[in-house]
């Protein structure tokens, strides 16, 4: 039976200018990711991976190529369209957590509710505790960001992007702020996650560690896709 | 509303910076509201004095008054009851206008106005304290001008003893039956009210006056009494009060543009307070706004969250401002007070409404340039900040 991919990536380029000099970043990339599915980049620093990521969740225009999300050429939409588009169907993890230090944990994820106009705000605030007690941070609800562990800080982020429940979620190095432990950890949610919800995720990591937790590895280097594997579980 | 909490929580009340910036709206709103009520109580009482002195008429003077009005009496008393003939006059009130001293107040000068006393309900400011003379027995009596009473510490029942001329040994002795309230006008509350005849003996100026008012009975008068008045005294100088009250109210204009001009001064160095203020806080969130646009809040929802900051400040310091601006022109009332100058306040609601009105529109339109900045700033240029 046929599968609709949630991103399918065409004949994608992208270069910059600098000093008068043409970098090209990517070249040709080519490749699908499916509902799911818990696809892994991998690539040494410098390789692409971060400026795909950007590309893929419209941050930035690529040179030649399309982007389809949902099935949606994003290279044609407007910056309105763009936002709309992260906010209907993408979710982000960053390696720095990103969060909003002026908003608690719950806030930070109402927040992202808040952005798709999900829920009534009381049902709202019961959706976003319910999302915190999945990733066991009930606890640390009415704390301030600053007053988070990294491991607490980067589960709060994870929260943050299944919140709005989108099609897809891009993880740009998600644990490579984090030790060991807290990494094993954050990973092990986000394979729960993808496992347990059927949630898709595209993660970008130069940590060979992370990936295996992946379904599938994609390689990227010198700005190009090498090969792809696929992990039965 | 999660972004509306986030725009509340940054502003601070700890931060110097949200002090400065509510402080800047607050001195703005502070001054327009002194200033006006001020302003507007001077208007006030420069109108209701105009009006009880010169209701609806006419105001005969001599010629010749290059010394002023303090020449003493050059039109005689009897051209009262002539001008009483004229149809439409309801009211002719013959005044003599002379100096008089104190010993307490030494040199401090002040009007003595005589008028007769049946005509004092009507033209003089209403008594605050003690009563007006008895009309059929004004002996003796006086009524003080509010500021001349505190200045002679007196009160009704007391005595007080009138210098024709600073160094006299004798003066006219006199019991206060009533001090009047105030006129906002310095000349009328620093004066002391006797019956004319008394006047016009103390001074020896028989049977002669200064001006005399005529008031009518209804502003369709106006053109025949003033033809009247011409006939009769073409050396006479006769000043319409509709023009009187028009040249005041073109100084009153004067006045509030003066006003409204340098309260719009202190708004605007607020509006560029409120400007310096939601810019650094653009600059400070760099990464927030790019963290919003990635979670999909659009440039919409970017702009009103930096505008509601600028709103509240402009809101909180255009609040202040109106509580300590009250609070100033009453210390300036008793400040003045203390000096014997009697300083008329009025709060309109107008002045509360324009305060904050203008509070609100600086602090929005000072906000808009900022917001607009980081509403259309690049999310990915925003994200880096982190």
């Amino acid at each position: 039976m046929y599968r609709k991919p949630v991103l399918k990536v065409r004949n994608l380029y992208k270069a910059y200018k600098n000093g008068g000099r043409t970098h090209l970043i990517l070249r040709n990339v080519n490749f699908e990711v499916y509902p799911g599915e818990f696809v892994a980049i991998l690539g040494r620093s410098g390789s692409g991976k971060s400026t795909l990521l950007n590309l893929i969740a419209g941050l930035d225009r690529p040179s030649y190529g399309h982007i389809y999300v949902d099935g949606v050429d994003t290279v044609y939409l407007s910056e309105t369209e763009l936002t709309r588009l992260r906010r209907e169907k993408i979710g982000f993890i960053f390696q720095d957590y990103n969060l909003i230090g002026s908003l608690t944990v719950l806030e930070n994820v109402i927040l992202a509710m808040e952005a798709k106009k999900m829920y009534s705000p009381s049902q709202r605030r019961k959706a976003a505790l319910e999302i915190l007690s999945r990733v066991e941070l009930l606890h640390v609800a009415e704390k301030y960001p600053s007053e988070l562990s990294g491991g607490e800080k980067q589960r709060a982020a994870v929260a943050r992007a299944i919140a709005k429940k989108p099609s897809i979620i891009l993880a740009d190095e998600p644990t490579g702020a984090l030790d060991t432990k807290t990494k094993n950890q954050v990973m092990n949610l986000m394979e729960k996650l993808n496992k347990e919800y059927n949630t898709t995720f595209l993660i970008v990591t130069h940590d060979p560690e992370i990936a295996k937790t992946s379904t599938r590895q994609l390689y990227i280097k010198d700005g190009e896709i090498l090969q792809a594997t696929t992990i039965t579980p | 509303m999660v972004l509306l909490r986030m725009a509340l929580r940054d502003l601070n009340p700890a931060h110097t910076r949200t002090l400065l910036t509510i402080l800047g709206i607050a001195i703005g709103a502070a001054s327009i509201i002194s200033l006006f009520s001020v302003g507007y109580g001077m208007e006030n009482s420069v109108r209701e004095a105009l009006n009880n002195l010169v209701n609806m008429g006419f105001i005969l003077l001599p010629q010749n008054i290059g010394g002023g009005l303090l020449n003493g009496g050059s039109i005689p008393v009897r051209e009262a009851d002539r001008i009483r003939g004229i149809e439409g006059v309801d009211l002719v009130t013959p005044t003599l206008i002379e100096l008089g001293f104190t010993e307490k107040t030494g040199d401090n000068a002040f009007l003595v106005v005589g008028i007769p006393p049946e005509n004092a309900e009507e033209a003089l400011p209403g008594v605050r304290n003690g009563a007006m003379w008895n009309p059929g027995e004004p002996g003796h009596t006086c009524l003080l001008g509010c500021t001349l009473a505190k200045m002679l510490e007196a009160h009704p029942g007391d005595k007080v003893e009138i210098l024709a001329r600073l160094y006299d040994d004798k003066g006219l002795k006199l019991t206060v039956s009533g001090v009047l309230g105030s006129t906002g006008v310095f000349l009328q509350d620093q004066a002391v009210y006797i019956p004319l005849e008394l006047c016009q003996r103390f001074y020896g100026e028989d049977e002669m006056v200064t001006v005399i008012f005529v008031k009518l009975e209804d502003r369709s008068y106006t053109d025949t009494v003033k033809g009247r008045l011409l006939e009769m005294y073409p050396n006479y100088m006769i000043v319409e009060n509709d023009e009187v009250i028009s040249n005041v109210d073109n100084i009153l204009s004067i006045v509030e543009a003066v006003l409204v001009g340098i309260g719009g001064i202190s708004m605007v160095i607020g509006g560029l307070s409120v400007m310096n203020s939601v810019m650094m806080s653009v600059n400070e969130k760099t990464a927030e706004i790019g963290i919003l646009k990635t979670i999909g809040y659009g440039e919409r929802s970017i702009l009103t969250l930096f505008l509601i900051e600028g709103l509240l400040y402009s809101l909180i310091g255009g609040l202040t401002g109106i509580a300590v601006g009250i609070v100033l022109s009453k210390l300036l009332y008793k400040m003045l007070l203390t000096r014997n100058f009697i300083l008329p306040l009025t709060y309109k609601p107008k002045i509360f409404i324009l305060s904050l009105t203008l509070s609100l529109l600086v602090g929005v339109a000072s906000s808009v340039y900022p917001s607009l900045k980081a509403a259309r700033m690049r999310v990915l240029e925003a994200i880096r900040h982190v």
